[in-house]
């Protein structure tokens, strides 16, 4: 990955997979949003925050966390390794938006 | 008062020399101009992205959202989150399009993939229109940062002057190399100098964030949750839903997206961007302490905030590290927005007007654009009165209209025609102009509606509009077809 001009072919563009285990990217969505007018409150505070902005701030951790699982299981299935540039598609799957279930 | 304006002096010096210190070995093509010939690795295009993160307006109007409405401030953290793990997907399938097309700017996308000028165009004016107010913006943090740190020694008008001469010279000379290494140097500084302030100023002025929240609360009750009319839940809701997937509808980071070397780098992102954004709680924390330190700045006032306390509980010298810093995230960003509405001027309108313009016609076009661009703004600037984050969410709902055709545009071919996208996002930008300029929100159009509708940013209401006549045009141009089928 060092060399400075990445080869520029026209690629045949690779498609998005779409795997069950990405629908955990709308959970921060979900659980942020979804809990905020039930956390909408001061107290009790949490770690001296109050208790709405530490429910937001959990879920930023979490959204983290979330992402970084994705990246693992994508990376499990040489879903995210191409590092190396121009690397062709694994499946040739019909690429849609829709999410499809594991091959 | 000399202190602290030689050291935001000497700051702007070190960002033009690393802006001439990256431009050597550099011959300057449009391309290399607005997407460094390509070439960024992980580490560059993640102070790129981050660069955007930390503008002016999570300096000082994050500051300023805290101190004078308070908890509705807490958007910016959530939306930029949800963001995040959108662009983890959405930017892989951005960039493998670009690959191998020479995509410079964000219409140029848009143009290849629904073989459409003519939306390339619509796509470009929206861009430009969006990018204003955040110039605006820009601007108006820089006259803020150069008067406050000057004591005021220099007025208002002459810092934004003078800030905007900065910003046009800092551009022309140095192009997006510049920006990646002066982002590098301005994401060290904005750190050190909002965790130092997010930590001292709580702990000397209150002994503690527990305490401080305490006597918060007990002073202005209101200032900690969401009210339950106006910005309320639903407000939040939307407005962080909105502007969430508005993220990468502005043509900047789309023309970011070009810069990165591989779309793995994204995805790396994705995971880093969320944690790297919590800096932003110590804004606001600055903000909160600021509340009862120094009370009473009213409306659009409260951004100056963090400075007013700065100047209360520091020595000139740090409110000199604070002005550099501050002057740096708006020069970063700046000259970002400047680069691309400059380069989609001259790319996508003057060359779609004047199609056999050379390409050194259009990066000298492009380059011409800068200064109007920046005088534009300054013109805006010195007229309007609004706060920070209100111009961000002006520019979101213009540029968010975007978001369906964009989304619609992914697969082997486009899901709606360009007409149906050219339609859609006509009627989405109506409703916006609409809106913004009676100054109407959805309480007063409909008083009888219930409190949780009344509340929703009426950004949602024009991209409701904006699906629904997708929808039907994508349905009328398919009837034909389907009759033809039947008989």
């Amino acid at each position: 990955m060092q060399p400075d001009a990445p080869p520029p072919q026209p690629t045949r563009p690779r498609q998005q997979e779409w795997h069950a285990y990405h629908a955990l990217a709308l959970l921060p969505a979900l659980g942020m949003l979804g809990g905020l007018p039930w956390a909408n409150r001061v107290y009790p505070l949490v770690l001296g925050l109050p208790f709405l902005m530490a429910w937001l701030v959990g879920w930023v951790i979490a959204t983290a966390a979330l992402m970084a699982c994705i990246l693992r299981l994508d990376r499990a299935r040489g879903l995210a390794g191409d590092d190396v540039p121009g690397k062709p598609a694994e499946t040739g799957q019909s690429g849609t938006r829709e999410p499809a279930d594991a091959p | 008062m000399t202190v602290s304006l030689a050291i935001l002096g000497l700051v702007f010096g070190v960002a033009i020399a690393l802006g001439l210190l990256a431009r050597r070995g550099h011959t300057m093509t449009l391309e290399q101009w607005s997407v460094g010939g390509r070439g960024f690795g992980s580490i560059f295009v993640f102070l790129l992205m981050a660069g955007e993160i930390y503008t002016t307006f999570t300096f000082l109007g994050g500051s300023g959202w805290a101190y004078g409405k308070g908890a509705p401030a807490l958007y910016i953290l959530c939306y930029l989150t949800l963001a995040f793990s959108l662009s983890y997907f959405l930017l892989p399938a951005i960039w493998r399009y670009s690959q191998g097309r020479r995509l410079v700017s964000q219409a140029d996308f848009f143009i290849a993939k629904y073989e459409s000028p003519a939306l390339g165009l619509l796509v470009s004016l929206v861009g430009v229109a969006a990018l204003v107010p955040y110039l605006v913006l820009q601007l108006k943090g820089l006259g803020i940062i150069v008067s406050e740190a000057s004591y005021g020694a220099i007025s208002p008008t002459a810092a934004i002057w003078s800030g905007t001469a900065a910003l046009i010279g800092y551009v022309v000379i140095s192009g997006v190399r510049g920006s990646a290494w002066t982002a590098a140097l301005k994401d060290v500084m904005i750190l050190v100098v909002v965790v130092a302030m997010g930590v001292y100023l709580p702990f000397h002025y209150y002994g503690g964030y527990g305490p401080m929240f305490e006597a918060i609360d007990h002073a202005r009750p209101d200032l900690l949750t969401l009210p339950g009319a106006g910005m309320s839940p639903a407000w939040f809701i939307s407005t962080v839903l909105l502007t969430s997937v508005g993220v990468y509808t502005w043509p900047q980071f789309f023309a970011g997206v070009y810069t990165a070397r591989s779309e793995n780098t994204f995805r790396k992102n994705a995971v880093m961007l969320p944690l790297y954004q919590l800096v932003v709680l110590f804004v606001f924390f600055v903000g909160f302490a600021a509340s009862l330190i120094v009370p009473g700045l009213v409306g659009p006032d409260a951004d100056l905030s963090l400075f007013r306390v700065a100047k209360l509980a520091l020595a000139p010298w740090a409110v000199g590290v604070i002005g550099g810093a501050g002057l740096l995230t708006a020069l970063v960003p700046g000259s970002m927005l400047l680069i691309t509405a400059a380069t989609i001027l001259g790319k996508n309108v003057f060359g779609a007007i004047v199609p056999s313009s050379s390409e050194q016609t259009i990066g000298i076009v492009a380059r011409a654009m800068v200064p109007v661009l920046a005088l534009f703004a300054l013109f805006l600037t010195l007229r309007g009165g609004q706060a920070i984050v209100m111009l961000l969410l002006m520019g979101y709902n213009v540029v968010t209209q975007l978001f369906p055709a964009l989304v619609l545009s992914f697969g082997h071919k486009p899901r709606i025609t360009a007409t149906a996208a050219l339609s859609g996002i006509l009627a989405g930008e109506l409703t916006v102009a609409v809106v913004t300029l009676s100054g109407t929100s959805i309480a007063r159009l409909a008083p009888s509606f219930p409190q949780v509708i009344k509340d929703l940013n009426v950004g949602i209401v024009a991209l409701a509009v904006n699906c629904m006549v997708i929808a039907v045009v994508s349905l009328l141009a398919k009837r034909p077809s389907e009759r033809n089928l039947a008989t």
